[in-house]
């Protein structure tokens, strides 16, 4: 098995079950404010659903690993398969309702997001370089 | 191959390898006992010759091959890159899967818009540090 495909589903496993104690955890803060009712089906589908997505999230890391690829591609490639795996996750718990209005919005958030992340990421590293160019 | 132990007090100690070529057995040796390898064999297209390690500014995979890089020449070695990185010591890094530097050929680091690190060497070679790599290569710099 590609060391990448096996990187991914490792990583998978060791984080996918964040995922569900992540949405118990918002839905006990919830439920501060508001009644909290889940039938067993739509809980069944928000743990399976969470424990993907967190699977797939952690899974993706490894694409910025693969020295072979451009970078470009490895950001394009992450940021499509979380965009992916967020939207399938939120539209099948009904966390957003499957409109194009709502699903735009959700859209916008998500890039906004994924920009701010990116550009801490991006500081962090910039900050890390000067350290080494002093270091020289 | 033939296997002599000789215990003799009055003797100088030594160990004397002969072998048809390098092999995973005297880079064993040469790692127990601690020395480092001062010459390379390396080929261009015409020649063999041998090349002084502290010299070399990086050595690479391409194609498959392993190839040196001193200055703007390029030279193939018939070494794996963790053979080398075995037998370099401390004077070199591994960047990267396929690369490993001169911590004293590198001209500067440089932060890429896609959040990697490059290094830039001397002679103008650049190449990625990849984040598995990265905290090794920050230890060496003394971070």
């Amino acid at each position: 098995m590609n060391k990448y495909v096996k990187g991914f589903f490792l990583r998978g496993l060791m984080f996918g079950g964040f995922g569900p104690i992540v949405v118990a955890i918002v839905l006990f803060v919830i439920s501060f404010f508001d009644t909290v009712s889940l039938s067993a089906s739509q809980l069944l589908v928000a743990v399976v659903s969470s424990y993907i997505l967190a699977f797939v999230q952690a899974g993706a890391t490894v694409f910025n690993q693969i020295e072979q690829w451009p970078i470009l591609k490895s950001i394009g490639v992450h940021f499509l398969t979380l965009y992916i795996a967020y939207s399938l996750c939120y539209t099948v718990n009904s966390w957003i309702p499957f409109e194009p209005k709502v699903l735009l919005i959700f859209t916008g958030i998500f890039i906004a997001v994924y920009a701010v992340v990116y550009i801490t990421v991006y500081l962090i590293v910039r900050s890390t370089t000067k350290k080494l160019n002093k270091a020289l | 191959m033939e296997y002599k132990l000789i215990i003799d007090e009055a003797a100088d100690e030594s160990l004397v390898l002969t072998v048809h070529e390098r092999n995973p057995l005297v880079e064993s040796v040469e790692k127990l006992l601690n020395t480092k390898t001062e010459y390379l064999t390396a080929y261009t297209e015409d020649e063999v010759l041998r090349i002084a390690v502290k010299d070399v500014d990086c050595f690479y995979t391409d194609s498959g091959r392993v190839c040196a890089i001193i200055g703007k020449e390029k030279y193939t070695v018939r070494y794996r890159l963790y053979a080398l990185e075995e037998i370099l010591g401390d004077d070199f890094v591994k960047i990267n899967q396929g690369c490993i530097v001169k911590v004293n050929a590198v001209k500067r680091f440089e932060a890429s818009v896609g959040g990697a690190i490059k290094i830039i060497l001397g002679n103008g070679f650049e190449d990625y540090i990849s984040r598995r790599e990265l905290s090794k290569v920050k230890r060496r710099f003394g971070l």
